[in-house]
């Protein structure tokens, strides 16, 4: 099994983009406790699925959260709860070969993208 | 009701291409008071199983009107359990079809095609609900967490031409009877 952090991958891209926008987005305590629980979730969910890697990245216009993980399948069953806890969470989903994302890439390996509310609120 | 009104050629595998003579028997089929009442009930139970639950910000699914192509697998699969004199198990057959119809609602994608159908590989009779194309997406993956805590398996799959596959099974349907009655 591996143990895996999500929250700790993430941290870097999530400070990031809180650095940019500093002047619009404001840190939201709640928002962030809930995207712990969702790392949390995640991090069961890896550390089962055995993914290829996990990456995050912030929607700009839309301040929400994208956690993709990506592997050769998944094989739901063998991480059902795991999965849906994710789910249960996630505001969007979508699932794409690897290759689209990068056309380099060979076809083959499976993505899925969850989105989740981001951890900050908008200034009016 | 009776199911002698199905008529077969001499192979009787389900899974053969029957629709030669399914059109012809469609129209009787759908306007039987039985089928009118197991289509409703479907729909009772699609709203009973998704009831509150829903992803932050979407709306309640609504179940539509079923049309003819979609209920072909179910006519076959009448017409196989009518040749097999088998009882199968409506709740089961019934799960798959609830999911299947909520599949056809929250499933978007490129190219997105959903089927269901069923299985007697080995006498065992099973469901089995495939969504493929070139990306899926769920705006409402509650729901969809809500529809797959019922399949017995899931996976995710990309294929060759780089498009990508759910493939759902269902394994309710598997308590299925040798039945002298099963025809009546």
């Amino acid at each position: 099994m591996i143990i895996f952090d999500t929250y700790d991958v993430s941290k870097s891209v999530i400070d990031e983009a809180g650095g940019i926008h500093h002047k619009d987005w404001i840190l939201n305590e709640e928002k962030e406790k809930k995207f712990r629980d969702v790392c949390m979730a995640m991090d069961k969910l890896v550390s089962e699925g055995e993914p290829i890697f996990l990456e995050t990245a912030v929607i700009e216009e839309t301040a929400e959260i994208e956690l993709k993980i990506c592997g050769h399948a998944f094989e739901a069953n063998e991480i059902m709860p795991e999965l849906y806890d994710v789910m249960d969470m996630a505001k969007e989903m979508k699932i794409y070969d690897a290759s689209k994302d990068d056309p380099n890439e060979s076809k083959g390996n499976i993505c899925i993208a969850f989105i989740f509310e981001g951890i900050w609120d908008k200034k009016e | 009701m009776s199911d002698e009104w199905f008529r077969f050629e001499e192979d009787d595998e389900y899974d053969q291409d029957v629709d030669g003579f399914i059109p012809e028997m469609m129209d009787e089929f759908v306007n039987t008071e039985a089928f009118e009442k197991l289509t409703d009930e479907i729909a009772n139970k699609i709203m009973a199983m998704l009831s509150g639950i829903r992803s932050p910000g979407k709306e309640q699914y609504e179940p539509e009107e079923w049309n003819d192509d979609q209920l072909l697998p179910l006519l076959k699969m009448m017409a196989w359990r009518a040749k097999a004199k088998r009882k199968i198990n409506e709740e089961g057959v019934t799960q798959v079809l609830a999911v299947y119809k909520v599949l056809t609602k929250i499933l978007k994608g490129e190219g997105l095609k959903i089927n269901y159908g069923f299985n007697n590989d080995m006498g065992i009779p099973s469901g089995i609900i495939t969504a493929s194309g070139d990306s899926i997406y769920i705006d409402n993956p509650a729901f969809f967490s809500a529809v797959l805590r019922v399949a017995s398996a899931v996976d995710f799959q990309t294929k060759t031409d780089g498009s990508v596959m759910i493939n759902i099974a269902f394994n309710e349907i598997s308590d299925i009877v040798n039945s002298e009655k099963g025809a009546e």
